[in-house]
């Protein structure tokens, strides 16, 4: 039975109106058909190549081109995106803000790219700050998470988590779980930052859908940190405490539906513990391997049950 | 040949739609109750999460245990480690088997990794057996992988048994001692022969069961087709100028104007995007293939031209009329698409764009230090 044979059945016992039939059977009939994600992407890579050879010709050719031809242009593709997003954007609302045109939120973006772009040139030919440069990377985090709520922006909002992490001291992009380089510290401190700030926005019902960004964020970093510290250092106290926040990731999970935290947990907790417990061991001796299969299936046991439980909630 | 009945995956592949619709705000939520407890099958299934969760571990189960075997009774025998390979694969499909009868498991992660074991034994098995003796001695693990992919796909369903037995109909000609033209050649014929196979089945399903899952192995097999005869993406990147690169020169740029000709005559989205994505590879590869040097400027322009297309195309669909041309339109129909998006949005935040890449030593002034984040606002230029 197809699709639009089960529509034509329920509209017939009542189960769906005539309206939603012909909406929906539009869709199935494939009347309607929408590239809306295929032009968001072309939008996103466009953005994304468009800053990276801005930031390649300005290396090549920053002696020929000169401060103040480089600095000109910047500035103006900024204020003109800027111009552009205060002109055109929707009122601000704690709520979701839908974006008034496709390109709105890629303009953002791309001035968001360019304010980093510019500061990272001014700063490094004129030396403004000096040794404090790094308040660039707070400065930025603070206008972007502003520009991101203004404009009701994920991808602004990922981007200020991101420079944040880096006013941090950690690079989100490429954490190195065996540099052996402890980076717990700045990496618990952020992470307890971003988690809180989630929280409280979520609890003030402020931008309640930018919430899984801060936590999934953070809980990587988290996560990250300790078991850099688990693998490097074998460290105990880092175990039990991957352990703990990976029994917070677990039930938090559950308990309000989200289940990616609770992969985290389970495999963040595992990758902990045999990292601790087969120190030392070749991985095809006996009690490698054993340890595998036993863990393995109690894993899988533990995760059946939770299956069991939840059926097939998404 | 098929362990599931047709009408309980046509109702659980309906079960999503249906679910889909409710978010898109199509259907109310006591209206989708009402069709959800009409579509009930007495599956058990659980989440995406959850399954991968149980599709890893009982992989490490798998791995863990046929390993310990062979290291407990110290199974040194190539033939003999193919013989306990063949009978952990029997155990792993009677398993897949018993699971799925006795348990109804329905992408449950499990029975799948179960059944995948079983094929990945048998490579295994046929690598144990052949290595060494033969010169060709990949083909007829590759070949098990084809044969057990198909089978897989059949009696259970899995998408990924299907792409797999693909992969490795087309991975068969690199293992064997043939010139790399002719890899390629034979490679790529492959996957237009599977392409043409599926096909006929996915233009005559649509997106109902089993059509949904052909549009996705045709849109895989045409993406293999293209990569494998873009001769810019390979290990070895030399090629001689002769009439076979000059060929596949001429099929990168062909074969994205045809899958995109295709996708929209039909309205195939796996195709559509397979499509795209081939394009922009053409895009970036072409000043290699003709042996033209990059020039700083090239992202600049490669940027522009993708925001410029997007835009004339919203406009040209939206100047239509009720905004749209031919059905399609720019405009957000399901909730689907805002949730890739939120993915992408969240992702975003490990994959910001990296400010140096060029390979051309830099000139004055040279900018060094600097920490991460902030879009490489104080990375090195």
């Amino acid at each position: 039975m197809t699709i639009l044979e089960r529509l034509s059945t329920w509209k017939e016992t009542g189960a769906i109106r005539g309206t939603q039939y012909d909406t929906i059977s539009a869709i199935v009939r494939k009347e309607r058909f929408s590239v809306f994600f295929e032009l968001n992407a072309l939008l996103y890579l466009g953005v994304l190549s468009l800053i990276a050879g801005t930031g390649w010709v300005i290396q090549v050719y920053a002696a020929s081109l000169g401060d103040a031809a480089i600095i000109s242009c910047l500035t103006l593709i900024l204020f003109g995106s800027l111009y552009y997003c205060f002109t055109r954007g929707l009122p601000y609302s704690t709520a979701q803000v839908e974006s008034p045109t496709l390109v709105f939120d890629y303009v953002l973006y791309l001035a968001c790219l360019t304010l980093a772009l510019e500061i990272g040139y001014v700063e490094t030919r004129f030396h403004v700050l000096h040794s404090e440069w790094d308040y660039y990377l707070l400065g930025s985090a603070v206008l972007f998470f502003g520009f991101a709520y203004r404009f009701d922006n994920r991808l602004v909002l990922s981007l200020a988590l991101s420079t944040f992490a880096g006013w941090f001291g950690i690079r989100t992009s490429r954490l190195n779980l065996l540099s052996g380089i402890s980076i717990r510290g700045p990496a618990l401190i952020y992470s307890a930052v971003v988690i809180a700030a989630g929280t409280w926005f979520f609890w003030r019902n402020i931008k309640k859908h930018f919430t899984e960004t801060y936590f999934h964020l953070g809980v990587i970093v988290l996560f990250s940190a300790l078991i850099s510290q688990v693998i490097g250092n074998e460290s105990w106290f880092d175990l039990a405490a991957v352990l703990l926040f990976a029994a917070v990731a677990i039930l938090g999970g559950v308990k309000f539906g989200r289940f990616a935290f609770v992969v985290y947990g389970i495999f963040f907790g595992y990758v902990a513990i045999s990292s601790q417990l087969l120190r030392g061991l070749r991985m095809d001796s006996v009690g490698a391997l054993g340890y595998f299969l036993i863990s393995g299936s109690v894993v899988t046991m533990f995760v059946i049950l939770l299956a069991r439980g939840l059926g097939h909630e998404e | 040949m098929r362990i599931y009945a047709q009408a309980d995956e046509e109702k659980v592949r309906a079960e999503a739609v249906v679910r889909e619709w409710q978010r898109s705000g199509f259907l109310d939520t006591s209206q989708a109750a009402q069709i959800a407890n009409e579509l009930r099958v007495d599956f058990r299934r659980t989440n995406f999460f959850l399954r991968a969760l149980l599709f890893l571990f009982t992989s490490i189960v798998v791995a863990a245990s046929v390993s310990l075997v062979i290291t407990v009774f110290g199974v040194d025998e190539k033939t003999a480690q193919a013989t306990v390979c063949v009978i952990a694969a029997i155990l792993c499909l009677g398993a897949a088997e018993f699971l799925i009868r006795n348990f109804r498991f329905y992408r449950f992660g499990v029975e799948e990794a179960v059944a995948i074991a079983a094929v990945v034994l048998l490579g295994l098995a046929a690598a144990f057996a052949t290595s060494g003796s033969e010169p060709d001695e990949l083909v007829a693990p590759l070949a098990i992988g084809v044969l057990g992919g198909l089978f897989i796909y059949l009696r259970y369903g899995y998408l990924c048994a299907a792409l797999g037995s693909i992969g490795c109909a087309a991975a068969i000609p690199f293992a064997m001692h043939v010139p790399a033209e002719g890899k390629r050649l034979i490679a790529a014929l492959i996957c237009a022969f599977s392409f043409s196979i599926v096909r006929r089945g996915r233009l005559q399903r649509g997106d109902d069961f089993p059509g949904d899952d052909y549009g996705l192995i045709q849109a895989s097999a045409w993406a293999g087709l293209y990569l494998v005869l873009n001769l810019q993406i390979s290990f070895i990147r030399y090629y001689e100028q002769s009439l076979f690169y000059w060929l596949t020169y001429a099929m990168i740029w062909i074969l994205p104007v045809v899958g995109l000709w295709l996708s929209f005559r039909s309205k195939d989205r796996p195709l559509l995007n397979v499509s795209l994505m081939a394009a922009l590879i053409t895009l970036a590869t072409n000043k290699p293939y003709l042996h033209l040097m990059r020039r700083p400027w090239d992202p600049i322009l490669f940027g522009l031209f993708l925001i410029v297309s997007a835009v004339l195309i919203k406009r040209w669909l939206g100047k239509g009329p009720n905004a749209q041309r031919g059905g399609v339109t720019a405009s957000r129909l399901l909730a689907r698409d805002c949730q890739a998006l939120a993915i992408v949005s969240t992702a975003s935040a490990a994959l910001q764009p990296a400010l140096s890449p060029s390979p051309a030593p830099a000139a004055k002034p040279n900018f060094d230090g600097g920490r991460s984040g902030g879009a490489g606002a104080t990375g090195s230029f």
